[in-house]
Protein backbone atom coordinates (compact mmCIF):
# COMPACT_ATOMS: atom_id res chain seq x y z
CA UNK A 1 0.00 0.00 0.00
CA UNK A 2 1.07 3.46 -0.97
CA UNK A 3 0.89 6.38 0.93
CA UNK A 4 1.34 9.80 1.54
CA UNK A 5 2.27 12.04 -1.37
CA UNK A 6 6.26 13.48 -1.03
CA UNK A 7 9.87 11.99 -0.74
CA UNK A 8 10.64 10.50 1.96
CA UNK A 9 13.80 10.13 3.29
CA UNK A 10 15.60 7.36 6.14
CA UNK A 11 15.21 10.38 8.64
CA UNK A 12 11.84 11.38 7.96
CA UNK A 13 11.54 7.01 8.11
CA UNK A 14 13.33 7.48 11.67
CA UNK A 15 10.84 10.23 12.77
CA UNK A 16 7.57 8.17 12.38
CA UNK A 17 5.83 7.18 15.27
CA UNK A 18 2.67 5.29 14.68
CA UNK A 19 3.38 1.82 15.96
CA UNK A 20 3.13 0.72 11.98
CA UNK A 21 5.14 -1.01 9.74
CA UNK A 22 6.91 0.72 6.69
CA UNK A 23 9.49 0.47 4.16
CA UNK A 24 10.92 3.59 1.93
CA UNK A 25 11.30 2.72 -1.27
CA UNK A 26 13.45 5.30 -3.65
CA UNK A 27 11.64 8.10 -1.45
CA UNK A 28 7.91 6.48 -1.65
CA UNK A 29 6.51 5.26 1.55
CA UNK A 30 4.55 2.21 1.74
CA UNK A 31 2.88 0.63 5.05
CA UNK A 32 3.28 -3.03 5.53
CA UNK A 33 0.00 -4.95 6.55
CA UNK A 34 0.84 -7.87 8.53
CA UNK A 35 1.31 -10.86 7.05
CA UNK A 36 -1.01 -13.62 6.78
CA UNK A 37 -0.70 -17.05 8.97
CA UNK A 38 0.63 -18.94 5.97
CA UNK A 39 2.74 -16.61 4.93
CA UNK A 40 4.53 -16.80 8.45
CA UNK A 41 4.52 -20.52 8.59
CA UNK A 42 6.26 -20.86 5.27
CA UNK A 43 8.80 -17.55 6.61
CA UNK A 44 9.38 -20.29 10.11
CA UNK A 45 10.05 -23.32 8.25
CA UNK A 46 12.70 -21.53 5.92
CA UNK A 47 14.01 -18.94 8.52
CA UNK A 48 14.72 -22.25 11.07
CA UNK A 49 16.37 -24.14 7.98
CA UNK A 50 18.51 -21.44 7.44
CA UNK A 51 19.41 -20.72 11.16
CA UNK A 52 20.94 -24.37 11.78
CA UNK A 53 23.10 -24.17 8.97
CA UNK A 54 24.38 -21.00 9.26
CA UNK A 55 24.83 -21.05 13.03
CA UNK A 56 26.17 -24.49 12.72
CA UNK A 57 29.33 -22.88 10.91
CA UNK A 58 29.34 -19.87 12.32
CA UNK A 59 28.92 -17.64 9.50
CA UNK A 60 26.68 -14.85 10.89
CA UNK A 61 23.15 -14.17 11.55
CA UNK A 62 20.07 -14.95 10.32
CA UNK A 63 17.28 -12.22 11.30
CA UNK A 64 13.90 -12.42 10.42
CA UNK A 65 10.83 -9.69 9.98
CA UNK A 66 10.68 -6.44 11.27
CA UNK A 67 14.23 -5.36 10.71
CA UNK A 68 15.12 -2.38 9.56
CA UNK A 69 17.97 -2.27 6.45
CA UNK A 70 19.52 1.14 5.12
CA UNK A 71 20.10 0.07 1.66
CA UNK A 72 20.24 4.28 1.12
CA UNK A 73 19.34 7.91 1.82
CA UNK A 74 15.55 6.74 0.35
CA UNK A 75 15.56 2.54 0.70
CA UNK A 76 14.72 1.43 3.48
CA UNK A 77 13.47 -2.50 3.53
CA UNK A 78 12.60 -4.98 5.79
CA UNK A 79 13.11 -8.08 4.00
CA UNK A 80 11.16 -11.27 5.37
CA UNK A 81 14.98 -12.95 5.99
CA UNK A 82 18.09 -11.44 5.93
CA UNK A 83 21.35 -12.87 6.62
CA UNK A 84 24.28 -10.58 7.65
CA UNK A 85 27.54 -12.53 7.41
CA UNK A 86 30.20 -12.67 10.43
CA UNK A 87 32.07 -10.21 8.19
CA UNK A 88 29.31 -7.54 7.43
CA UNK A 89 27.70 -7.70 10.99
CA UNK A 90 30.23 -4.05 12.07
CA UNK A 91 27.57 -2.11 9.97
CA UNK A 92 24.70 -2.90 12.32
CA UNK A 93 24.69 0.33 14.46
CA UNK A 94 22.03 1.05 16.52
CA UNK A 95 19.73 -2.10 16.18
CA UNK A 96 19.69 -1.28 11.90
CA UNK A 97 21.51 -2.63 8.85
CA UNK A 98 23.32 0.00 7.06
CA UNK A 99 24.27 -1.35 3.91
CA UNK A 100 23.37 -4.79 1.88
CA UNK A 101 22.77 -7.52 3.76
CA UNK A 102 24.28 -11.07 2.10
CA UNK A 103 21.81 -12.93 1.70
CA UNK A 104 17.84 -11.54 1.72
CA UNK A 105 14.47 -13.61 1.79
CA UNK A 106 11.16 -12.23 -0.03
CA UNK A 107 8.10 -14.72 0.87
CA UNK A 108 5.75 -13.19 -2.02
CA UNK A 109 1.92 -12.17 -1.53
CA UNK A 110 -1.31 -10.83 -3.83
CA UNK A 111 -0.40 -7.31 -2.43
CA UNK A 112 3.23 -7.42 -2.41
CA UNK A 113 3.88 -9.90 -5.82
CA UNK A 114 5.25 -6.51 -8.18
CA UNK A 115 7.19 -4.95 -5.30
CA UNK A 116 8.99 -8.27 -4.22
CA UNK A 117 9.32 -9.21 -7.91
CA UNK A 118 10.37 -6.49 -10.02
CA UNK A 119 10.80 -3.33 -7.86
CA UNK A 120 12.96 -4.90 -4.45
CA UNK A 121 14.21 -7.21 -7.34
CA UNK A 122 15.91 -4.17 -8.98
CA UNK A 123 16.74 -2.57 -5.98
CA UNK A 124 18.59 -5.59 -4.30
CA UNK A 125 20.72 -5.74 -7.52
CA UNK A 126 21.84 -2.38 -7.52
CA UNK A 127 22.43 -2.44 -4.01
CA UNK A 128 24.54 -5.84 -4.27
CA UNK A 129 23.19 -8.03 -2.31
CA UNK A 130 24.71 -11.06 -3.30
CA UNK A 131 21.39 -13.37 -2.93
CA UNK A 132 18.11 -12.81 -2.93
CA UNK A 133 15.27 -16.02 -2.72
CA UNK A 134 11.69 -14.94 -4.13
CA UNK A 135 9.43 -17.58 -2.27
CA UNK A 136 5.73 -17.89 -4.25
CA UNK A 137 3.64 -19.44 -1.69
CA UNK A 138 0.23 -19.94 -4.14
CA UNK A 139 2.74 -21.43 -6.75
CA UNK A 140 5.29 -23.83 -4.55
CA UNK A 141 8.26 -22.24 -5.92
CA UNK A 142 11.74 -20.81 -4.74
CA UNK A 143 13.64 -18.83 -6.90
CA UNK A 144 17.62 -18.31 -6.43
CA UNK A 145 18.78 -15.53 -7.68
CA UNK A 146 22.91 -14.57 -7.60
CA UNK A 147 24.70 -11.44 -8.23
CA UNK A 148 26.32 -12.12 -11.12
CA UNK A 149 28.46 -9.22 -12.61
CA UNK A 150 26.26 -7.09 -11.61
CA UNK A 151 23.25 -8.64 -12.38
CA UNK A 152 20.92 -10.82 -11.06
CA UNK A 153 21.13 -14.49 -12.74
CA UNK A 154 19.02 -17.56 -11.87
CA UNK A 155 20.74 -19.78 -9.93
CA UNK A 156 18.30 -21.89 -9.00
CA UNK A 157 14.87 -22.84 -9.20
CA UNK A 158 12.31 -25.54 -7.45
CA UNK A 159 8.13 -26.11 -7.76
CA UNK A 160 6.01 -28.50 -6.39
CA UNK A 161 9.04 -30.61 -5.41
CA UNK A 162 13.29 -31.02 -5.64
CA UNK A 163 16.02 -28.84 -3.63
CA UNK A 164 16.96 -25.11 -4.02
CA UNK A 165 20.47 -24.63 -3.17
CA UNK A 166 21.96 -21.20 -1.97
CA UNK A 167 25.81 -19.78 -3.55
CA UNK A 168 26.01 -17.66 -0.36
CA UNK A 169 25.72 -20.15 1.92
CA UNK A 170 27.19 -22.99 0.05
CA UNK A 171 26.29 -26.29 1.10
CA UNK A 172 22.99 -24.80 2.09
CA UNK A 173 20.07 -26.39 0.12
CA UNK A 174 16.64 -26.95 0.70
CA UNK A 175 13.50 -29.21 -0.44
CA UNK A 176 10.52 -27.27 -0.97
CA UNK A 177 7.85 -29.87 0.00
CA UNK A 178 9.86 -29.16 3.48
CA UNK A 179 8.94 -25.44 3.06
CA UNK A 180 5.23 -25.56 1.67
CA UNK A 181 3.73 -28.01 4.04
CA UNK A 182 0.17 -28.00 4.29
CA UNK A 183 -0.25 -28.05 7.81
CA UNK A 184 -1.83 -24.33 7.29
CA UNK A 185 -6.09 -23.50 8.24
CA UNK A 186 -7.42 -22.14 5.12
CA UNK B 1 7.52 -34.26 -16.32
CA UNK B 2 9.69 -34.56 -18.55
CA UNK B 3 9.76 -38.13 -20.32
CA UNK B 4 11.75 -40.43 -22.61
CA UNK B 5 15.64 -39.10 -23.28
CA UNK B 6 15.85 -38.92 -27.10
CA UNK B 7 15.78 -35.35 -29.38
CA UNK B 8 12.05 -35.54 -30.31
CA UNK B 9 10.97 -33.74 -33.28
CA UNK B 10 7.55 -32.51 -34.52
CA UNK B 11 6.77 -35.62 -36.62
CA UNK B 12 8.21 -38.05 -33.59
CA UNK B 13 5.07 -36.23 -31.79
CA UNK B 14 2.62 -36.37 -34.51
CA UNK B 15 3.30 -40.53 -34.39
CA UNK B 16 2.50 -40.54 -30.27
CA UNK B 17 -0.77 -42.42 -29.91
CA UNK B 18 -1.46 -43.29 -26.24
CA UNK B 19 -4.54 -40.64 -25.65
CA UNK B 20 -1.81 -38.86 -23.15
CA UNK B 21 -1.02 -34.72 -23.82
CA UNK B 22 2.05 -33.65 -24.86
CA UNK B 23 4.10 -30.93 -25.41
CA UNK B 24 7.91 -30.87 -27.42
CA UNK B 25 10.18 -28.14 -26.19
CA UNK B 26 13.96 -27.94 -28.11
CA UNK B 27 13.48 -31.86 -28.54
CA UNK B 28 12.06 -32.78 -25.34
CA UNK B 29 9.10 -34.44 -24.49
CA UNK B 30 7.06 -33.52 -21.68
CA UNK B 31 3.78 -35.34 -20.27
CA UNK B 32 0.97 -32.88 -19.52
CA UNK B 33 -0.82 -33.51 -16.31
CA UNK B 34 -4.42 -32.71 -16.10
CA UNK B 35 -4.85 -29.65 -15.09
CA UNK B 36 -6.72 -28.99 -11.55
CA UNK B 37 -10.25 -27.41 -10.97
CA UNK B 38 -8.51 -23.98 -10.20
CA UNK B 39 -6.43 -24.26 -13.10
CA UNK B 40 -9.46 -24.53 -15.11
CA UNK B 41 -11.35 -22.25 -13.11
CA UNK B 42 -8.94 -19.23 -13.59
CA UNK B 43 -8.56 -20.36 -17.44
CA UNK B 44 -12.93 -20.25 -18.37
CA UNK B 45 -12.94 -16.54 -16.78
CA UNK B 46 -10.14 -14.99 -18.94
CA UNK B 47 -11.17 -17.22 -22.24
CA UNK B 48 -14.57 -15.84 -21.69
CA UNK B 49 -13.37 -12.40 -21.25
CA UNK B 50 -10.60 -12.64 -24.55
CA UNK B 51 -13.01 -14.30 -26.80
CA UNK B 52 -16.11 -11.49 -26.16
CA UNK B 53 -13.73 -8.73 -26.90
CA UNK B 54 -12.22 -10.76 -29.87
CA UNK B 55 -16.17 -11.73 -31.22
CA UNK B 56 -17.35 -8.32 -30.74
CA UNK B 57 -14.32 -6.78 -32.69
CA UNK B 58 -14.06 -9.37 -35.35
CA UNK B 59 -10.53 -10.12 -34.66
CA UNK B 60 -9.84 -13.45 -35.07
CA UNK B 61 -9.96 -17.05 -33.00
CA UNK B 62 -9.73 -17.71 -29.43
CA UNK B 63 -9.18 -20.95 -28.26
CA UNK B 64 -8.55 -23.15 -25.25
CA UNK B 65 -5.82 -26.10 -24.80
CA UNK B 66 -4.95 -28.48 -25.93
CA UNK B 67 -4.17 -26.98 -29.33
CA UNK B 68 -1.24 -27.85 -30.71
CA UNK B 69 1.08 -25.13 -32.21
CA UNK B 70 4.47 -25.78 -33.90
CA UNK B 71 6.69 -23.16 -33.45
CA UNK B 72 9.21 -24.69 -35.32
CA UNK B 73 10.58 -28.82 -36.20
CA UNK B 74 11.69 -29.49 -32.47
CA UNK B 75 8.75 -26.98 -30.42
CA UNK B 76 5.52 -27.93 -30.10
CA UNK B 77 3.19 -26.35 -27.25
CA UNK B 78 0.07 -26.33 -25.88
CA UNK B 79 -0.84 -22.70 -24.46
CA UNK B 80 -3.70 -22.51 -21.96
CA UNK B 81 -5.25 -19.63 -24.32
CA UNK B 82 -4.52 -18.97 -27.91
CA UNK B 83 -5.55 -15.77 -29.92
CA UNK B 84 -4.87 -16.08 -33.69
CA UNK B 85 -5.25 -12.79 -35.21
CA UNK B 86 -8.08 -13.18 -38.46
CA UNK B 87 -5.20 -12.70 -41.04
CA UNK B 88 -3.11 -15.69 -39.45
CA UNK B 89 -5.88 -18.19 -39.41
CA UNK B 90 -4.37 -19.32 -42.88
CA UNK B 91 -1.64 -20.93 -41.25
CA UNK B 92 -4.19 -23.70 -39.89
CA UNK B 93 -3.41 -26.44 -41.49
CA UNK B 94 -4.94 -29.99 -40.54
CA UNK B 95 -6.41 -28.49 -37.18
CA UNK B 96 -2.89 -27.41 -35.72
CA UNK B 97 -1.24 -23.52 -35.91
CA UNK B 98 1.87 -23.67 -37.82
CA UNK B 99 3.76 -20.42 -36.50
CA UNK B 100 3.57 -18.23 -34.19
CA UNK B 101 -0.30 -17.18 -32.43
CA UNK B 102 -0.41 -13.38 -31.75
CA UNK B 103 -1.52 -13.74 -28.28
CA UNK B 104 -0.81 -16.30 -25.87
CA UNK B 105 -1.83 -16.93 -21.96
CA UNK B 106 -0.25 -19.65 -19.60
CA UNK B 107 -1.81 -20.40 -16.32
CA UNK B 108 1.26 -21.43 -13.78
CA UNK B 109 0.97 -24.18 -11.45
CA UNK B 110 3.88 -25.89 -9.04
CA UNK B 111 4.74 -28.32 -11.51
CA UNK B 112 4.75 -25.66 -14.52
CA UNK B 113 6.09 -22.69 -12.73
CA UNK B 114 9.99 -22.88 -14.55
CA UNK B 115 8.60 -23.79 -17.67
CA UNK B 116 5.87 -21.56 -18.07
CA UNK B 117 7.85 -18.68 -16.66
CA UNK B 118 11.37 -19.11 -18.03
CA UNK B 119 11.66 -21.63 -20.64
CA UNK B 120 8.28 -21.11 -22.62
CA UNK B 121 9.03 -17.23 -22.14
CA UNK B 122 12.46 -17.37 -24.09
CA UNK B 123 10.59 -20.01 -26.73
CA UNK B 124 7.57 -17.54 -26.91
CA UNK B 125 9.77 -14.76 -27.46
CA UNK B 126 11.87 -16.19 -29.87
CA UNK B 127 8.91 -17.18 -31.84
CA UNK B 128 8.08 -13.48 -32.28
CA UNK B 129 4.28 -14.06 -30.25
CA UNK B 130 3.65 -10.46 -29.69
CA UNK B 131 2.14 -10.85 -26.45
CA UNK B 132 2.51 -12.91 -23.53
CA UNK B 133 -0.01 -13.98 -20.33
CA UNK B 134 1.34 -15.52 -17.13
CA UNK B 135 -1.32 -15.86 -14.91
CA UNK B 136 -0.30 -16.93 -11.35
CA UNK B 137 -3.70 -18.25 -9.75
CA UNK B 138 -1.71 -18.54 -5.73
CA UNK B 139 -0.19 -15.35 -6.01
CA UNK B 140 -3.41 -13.52 -7.90
CA UNK B 141 -1.12 -12.13 -10.86
CA UNK B 142 -1.14 -11.48 -14.09
CA UNK B 143 1.63 -10.73 -16.21
CA UNK B 144 1.01 -9.03 -19.89
CA UNK B 145 4.37 -9.38 -21.74
CA UNK B 146 5.15 -7.53 -24.77
CA UNK B 147 7.40 -7.48 -27.61
CA UNK B 148 9.32 -4.63 -28.11
CA UNK B 149 12.38 -5.40 -30.85
CA UNK B 150 12.46 -9.11 -30.27
CA UNK B 151 12.57 -8.89 -25.92
CA UNK B 152 9.67 -9.28 -23.64
CA UNK B 153 8.67 -6.10 -22.30
CA UNK B 154 6.43 -5.70 -18.83
CA UNK B 155 3.36 -3.89 -20.28
CA UNK B 156 1.31 -4.26 -17.45
CA UNK B 157 0.72 -6.12 -14.02
CA UNK B 158 -1.46 -6.68 -10.86
CA UNK B 159 -2.05 -8.59 -8.51
CA UNK B 160 -4.71 -9.18 -6.03
CA UNK B 161 -6.95 -6.29 -7.49
CA UNK B 162 -6.90 -3.97 -10.49
CA UNK B 163 -6.82 -4.64 -14.51
CA UNK B 164 -4.32 -5.57 -16.80
CA UNK B 165 -4.67 -4.09 -20.17
CA UNK B 166 -3.23 -5.94 -23.52
CA UNK B 167 -1.63 -4.66 -26.38
CA UNK B 168 -2.20 -6.51 -28.93
CA UNK B 169 -6.34 -6.67 -28.21
CA UNK B 170 -6.18 -2.76 -28.10
CA UNK B 171 -9.11 -1.91 -25.56
CA UNK B 172 -9.09 -5.58 -23.84
CA UNK B 173 -8.62 -5.02 -19.97
CA UNK B 174 -9.61 -7.93 -17.61
CA UNK B 175 -10.58 -7.22 -13.97
CA UNK B 176 -8.15 -9.23 -11.80
CA UNK B 177 -11.16 -9.87 -8.82
CA UNK B 178 -13.29 -11.09 -11.76
CA UNK B 179 -10.57 -13.66 -12.66
CA UNK B 180 -9.77 -15.00 -8.79
CA UNK B 181 -13.01 -14.55 -6.79
CA UNK B 182 -14.29 -17.75 -6.45
CA UNK B 183 -17.81 -18.04 -7.92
Amino acid sequence: MKVKEKVWTYKDYLELNDNKRYEVINGRLYEMPAPHFEHQVISKYLFLKLNTFVEHKSLGVIIYSPFDVILSEDTVVQPDIVFISKENLRNVKEGRLYGSPDLVVEIVSPTSYYRDRYEKFRIYEEAGIKEYWIVYPGEKAIEVWVLKEGKYELHSIASGKGKVKSEVLKGFEVDVEGIFKENNPK
Amino acid sequence: MKVKEKVWTYRDYLELNDDKRYEVIKGRLYEMPAPHFEHQRVISKIILSVRNFSDRNNLGEVLPAPFDVILSEDIVVQPDIVFIYKDNLKNIKGGRLFGPPDLVVEVVSPTSYYRDRYEKFRIYEEAGIKEYWIVYPGEKAVEVWVLKEGKYELYSIASSEGKVKSKVLKGLEVELKEVFNEG
